[in-house]
């Protein structure tokens, strides 16, 4: 790669360094639609072998009939009232992650859930979710599910039945029981369960000497403690970024990973939508803007209008500093003082400049002053968030500064902590490993989680866990864990069984069943109901006992049907309080932690954070969350070290060389990926990969960087040492996938680029609302044919809003749920064969050091002059008349004709039978209303055709006409900032039909003259006034 | 032990069908079932097959009865009738069946 220090005039948008430098690799991967493809054709005289092999088999197939086998259906004997087979039913429910409930709302297929969606009267989920709830169905049906009971008794391993185990815990309890408990040890998930809470209780109550502790290892604890230090009680914040004009994010992704997340991106768009004059139509005056300090790439800084890249350490300093300047405004911040030699009322900057030891580089002062200006100027309507893995005296800052700028009670609010006097999730698990190294454990309940795995490194838990003289583990696979415990107790998936959940603000949900038990599998609940040999045993019984605290005066059976049909219990939100910021301990302990970061500025820095698709791991056998391309590096099945451009010049490091770590004594070899705006010195690593018994999807993927994370960094860690190994490692990226300028030649991409993604500021935009449409000019648009009119009956036509669009690739998830989309693996990815039918392209722009970001997710555009039915030879793929591209996968003979001829490379074939050698209980998972594709044949985005096939005729079967919004395409319909909305062209009242009429809309490609029905909305940013001044200064190389 | 019963009509894969939207416009079973009160085996009467769908959808005048009727087994049409009433009740019902591909296969 040529080194990217020198000035490039290249492309203003690039997708990866590689095409931005414009290497050898980059040219020889777009070549041809499907890259990779040439040097796999047989050559030609076998080719012509191969077909006269293929006429032959096919006279000989001929002539054995065509009728397909004989099906054989079982009908009801007895009816369940208000079921029709075939009629898709939808229930609510709730799935739990790390302690937070989404509500969800499953749709079920003669007894089979499907499909998820957003529970729309949830508070948090509002119709939307987040990519792990999508594939959670996935996980429903995992083949390598663990089926049985599992008793390791010395050196066999053997299966057992549920009555075994039973018979095991009668014998082995009643002595634990006896002596309360004694030598007891119970490991829990975080869990917000009602159910779970009361449990634990109950076995606290009856077995006083037994020890309960959580452990999860990505945690929102330092956040618990930081608002513990100022409150003197742990809270939890809660922000309305629709409330909020200005938004600081210091190393926080509140739009992608936060338990509100969901909530966090609806109203963050609010503050998005402007008109024409830069005016919100919700009246909060003009569009919010978003500063984001962090250390790699998120959602979140994707979406920001200012982004500093610095190191996470070096955010507490950012911190400090901004609290100096907001006092030298004038601000009141509780218990905080200048530190020494500043006087009060100097001029801004200059209190700021005394504190010692901590002064921020100089390219980042003169934006802190602009954001402190800015805060400001927006007391009460601004509000500061800080991440979880920052130290929890930063986190108690930020509650002071958000007091002293008058946002709580408004865009900031707190409720109290449940469960105030748990230990942290590390003082759980390192007491608990204490005592097993002490031998003090006789027995320990593992109740799901994985903490052979993902138990700081240097606990050495995996070892210590033998120790214990009778060890038991419920969960849905045979893990690392269970690998490590005597017995091993299949674990209930939450589709399968009774459960109950808070979400983020306290709101409680019912967890139903949509299936039984595929295989036997129990609740933490009922374990624990086992182990106490109490009546009732079983999770539905032991749910409504727990609902007993929430129907209140109303009938119990009339509050739990209602609970059951909302998916949310009524008046269980938790109450805000907004208590003064009441003890500033925490101002010593702040001044310290910055003096010691400050005196490791130079040192490497290593960031652990969650991954995307796996999470903390617990999805690594999950093929969906696996292809899933991250939405920023848009690596699939791997995780990767992220390192900055600058670090990679200096190491001569490229994407996929492998490179040795080593922090603390501990070594990892892990594969590198340069990552344009990484921090310089801050290396991210991502959590979940490298597991050995996750199972067949899972295993020997990526590297388990939890090797290096341990009790004393948990979060980042400095002092890495980093050297090169000579050894590269394939990285499946979709990045340059699809590309749609194929390289016919750099200036061509470079001008092309920027008409696909149009964006302006606020301003820009005020003085020419319809800038969009005039960045491309082309000759009036004329066909060779005489034109369809599509003016009558429906025409369907999408609309994507990119000012509002974050990326985070939910719908990427839900489409392929909705849609049968098969999982090709890593060889067919890294070939460019992935199937997804909706992809989200990722642009950067500008330098690779400090660059903005733009998403864009691309779908069949349904061309009312669609080039690819102009070359299709045997009509596989037609229009209809309602304006959409029809696929007949029957008739298509796979030539691949109409994906060369697609302008936006949205068509995916078939390479191979996905869907051969599935079993039955894998093949539950299929949608019955989309045709599950064979090999050879060519499929894309059909809109959902389907959901607007059952629209139509249930309003026909009505009498009526079809409702605006009542036809949700899967992708429109999880998005949670309602990205993209879908309609009636036709009828002028629709939201689509005003969308496409809007100002900001545009064609892409408008000059091939294909009349797309998707058009965009060009997004907006709203840089700071003095961003224009300071444009020239952020480019400029930081060395 | 539930009895296994064996589809008669049976549709390709690739092919969805939606009773609901026949039924409700005045397509009656006979029309593609046939008379199933007299089978003693139920067989296949029709042909099921693309072209005999496309018959239809071009010319449903060929086969609409009133809605109430459409259960009826015995039920025919006066002589010679068919036609102008099935014009009639294609107006009342508003049908115009689709001819698109994704009308069947998606």
């Amino acid at each position: 790669m040529p080194p990217l220090t020198t000035p490039t005039s290249g492309p203003t948008y690039w997708r990866s360094l590689d095409e931005l430098a414009d290497t050898p690799e980059f040219h020889k991967f777009v070549e041809g639609e499907f890259p990779n493809l040439t040097r796999q054709l047989p050559d030609s005289a076998t080719r012509r072998q191969f077909l006269k092999l293929m006429g032959a088999s096919l006279a000989l197939g001929g002539m054995t009939g065509c009728r397909w086998p004989e099906e054989q259906i079982a009908a009801y004997a007895n009816r369940p009232e208000g079921r029709t087979p075939g009629v898709p039913v939808r229930y609510a429910t709730a799935m739990e992650l790390g302690g937070v409930a989404a509500g969800l709302l499953v749709t079920s297929y003669d007894g089979r859930p499907i499909k998820i969606e957003g529970n729309p009267l949830h508070p948090i989920n509002r119709g939307a979710t987040d990519a792990f709830a999508q594939a959670s169905v996935l996980e429903l049906y995992d083949p390598d599910r663990s089926k049985s009971v599992i008793h390791r008794d010395g050196s066999q391993t053997l299966h057992r039945t549920w009555d075994e185990f039973a018979a095991f815990a009668r014998s082995h309890f009643q002595p634990v029981r006896d002596r309360e408990g004694a030598g007891l040890y119970i490991l829990s998930e975080s869990t917000s369960s009602p159910s779970l809470m009361a449990m634990r209780a109950r076995v606290m109550d009856a077995l006083p000497q037994a020890k309960w502790f959580e452990y999860e290892p990505i945690s929102r604890d330092n956040e618990r403690q930081g608002l513990a230090m100022v409150f003197r009680r742990p809270y939890r914040p809660h922000f309305a970024l629709d409330r909020a004009n200005a938004i600081v994010c210091l190393d926080a992704d509140l739009l992608m990973n936060h338990p509100a997340a969901i909530k966090h991106a609806r109203d963050f768009t609010a503050g998005r939508q402007v008109d024409h004059h830069g005016e919100r139509p919700d009246g909060r005056g003009s569009m919010n803007r978003l500063y984001v300090v962090e250390s790699s790439y998120t959602v979140t800084g994707g979406m920001a209008d200012h982004r500093y890249p610095v190191r996470s350490a070096d955010v507490a300093m950012i911190a400090v500093h901004l609290a100096a300047e907001l006092k030298a405004r004038g601000l009141r911040i509780p218990f905080w003082q200048p530190a020494r030699g500043s006087r009060p009322g100097t001029t801004p900057g200059a209190s700021a400049a005394k504190l010692d030891g901590t002064l921020p580089p100089d390219s980042l002062r003169p934006p802190i002053a602009s954001i402190a200006d800015e805060l400001a100027d927006h007391r009460g309507r601004c509000l500061i968030a800080v991440g979880p893995r920052q130290p929890a005296e930063v986190h108690a800052l930020v509650c002071a500064l958000n007091q002293a700028l008058a946002n709580v009670g408004r865009a900031v609010t707190y409720t109290a902590e449940p469960d105030p006097d748990r230990p942290t999730h590390l003082e759980a698990i390192a007491s608990l490993t204490a005592d097993l190294e002490a031998g003090q454990v006789d027995t320990v309940m593992i109740l799901g989680g994985n903490p052979v795995y993902d138990a700081p490194a240097d606990l050495e838990f995996g070892r210590l866990l033998a120790s214990a003289k009778t060890s038991i583990h419920l969960g849905l696979h045979r893990n690392e864990t269970s690998r490590s415990c005597a017995w091993h107790v299949p674990r209930a998936h939450y589709l399968e069984t009774w459960g109950d959940a808070r979400a983020y603000d306290g709101t409680v949900s019912i967890i139903q069943p949509l299936i039984r038990p595929l295989y036997e599998g129990k609740t933490p609940c009922e374990m624990l109901a086992m182990m106490l040999n109490e009546e009732p045993a079983n999770a539905y019984d032991i749910v409504r006992r727990t609902f007993q605290q929430f129907h209140g005066d109303r009938d119990f059976e009339t509050s739990w049907r209602r609970a059951l049909h909302d998916g949310v219990v009524e008046d269980t939100r938790w109450r805000t309080s907004g208590p003064p910021v009441r003890n500033g301990t925490w101002v010593a302990r702040l001044r310290e932690r910055v003096k010691e970061t400050a005196a490791k500025r130079e040192e490497m820095e290593v960031v652990f954070r969650p991954d995307a698709g796996v999470y903390d791991g617990r999805f690594a056998n999950n093929g969906w969350l696996q292809e899933l391309p991250d939405p920023l590096t848009k690596l699939t099945w791997d995780n990767a070290a992220l390192i900055s451009p600058m670090m990679a010049e200096a190491l001569d490091v490229k994407t996929g060389d492998m490179i040795s770590l080593r922090v603390d004594g501990r070594k990892l070899e892990i594969a590198a990926y340069v990552m344009p705006g990484q921090a310089p010195g801050s290396m991210t690593l991502p959590l979940g990969y490298g597991r050995w018994a996750a199972g067949q999807v899972g295993n020997a993927t990526g590297f388990n960087t939890y090797m290096l994370r341990t009790t004393s960094a948990m979060d980042f860690a400095a002092g890495a040492e980093v050297t090169k190994i000579s050894r590269h490692y394939k990285l499946a990226t979709t990045q340059d996938h699809h590309a749609i300028a194929s390289a016919v030649g750099r200036r061509e991409t470079q001008s092309r680029l920027g008409t696909l993604i149009r964006e302006a500021t606020v301003d820009d935009y005020t003085d020419d609302p319809e800038f969009a449409k005039h960045a491309v000019h082309h000759p009036p648009l004329v066909s060779l044919w005489e034109e369809h009119k599509y003016d009558r009956g429906h025409q369907w036509a999408m609309a994507i809003d990119l000012g509002v669009c974050t990326g985070c690739s939910a719908c990427v998830l839900a489409c392929q749920a909705e849609n049968n989309i098969p999982v090709v693996g890593k060889e067919e990815v890294s070939r460019g064969r992935e199937m997804h039918w909706i992809r989200v392209d990722r642009y950067f722009k500008g330098e690779p050091w400090a660059p903005q970001l733009a998403c864009q997710p691309v779908t069949c555009h349904q061309c009312e002059n669609a080039p690819c039915e102009q070359v299709c030879p045997v009509a596989a793929t037609a229009h209809s008349k309602e304006g959409l591209n029809d696929m007949v996968y029957n008739r298509c003979i796979g030539t691949r004709y109409c994906s060369n001829n697609c302008p936006y490379k949205v068509r995916r074939f078939n390479w191979f039978n996905n869907h051969k050698d599935l079993t039955e209980i894998e093949k539950m998972i299929f949608n019955p209303e989309v045709t599950v594709r064979s090999r050879g044949v060519m499929e894309k985005c059909t809109y959902c055709v389907q959901r607007i096939s059952a629209a139509k005729i249930a309003a026909k079967n009505e009498r009526r006409t079809i409702r605006d919004g009542e036809i949700t395409p899967a992708c429109a319909q999880v998005c949670p900032t309602r990205a993209i909305v879908f309609g009636d062209l036709n009828d002028s009242a629709s939201r689509v039909a005003k969308l496409h009429a809007a100002d900001r809309a545009y064609t892409m490609l408008a000059e091939l003259n294909v009349k797309p029905r998707t058009k965009y909305l060009a997004r907006l940013r709203n840089p700071a006034g003095w961003a224009a001044t300071q444009r020239e200064s952020d480019n400029k190389h930081p060395t | 032990m539930p009895i296994e019963w064996v589809r008669v009509h049976d549709l390709p894969d690739y092919v969805y069908f939606n009773h609901s939207a026949h039924v409700s416009r005045g397509i009656g079973c006979k029309s593609c079932h046939g008379r199933v009160d007299k089978m003693a085996v139920v067989f296949q009467v029709e042909r099921l097959s693309m072209g005999w769908c496309l018959d239809c959808h071009r010319d449903p005048e060929q086969h609409l009865r009133p809605r109430q009727w459409v259960t009826r087994m015995d039920w025919h049409p006066a002589p010679d009738e068919q036609l102008e009433q099935g014009k009639q009740l294609r107006d009342e019902y508003n049908i115009n069946p689709s001819t698109d591909c994704s009308t069947c296969h998606r």
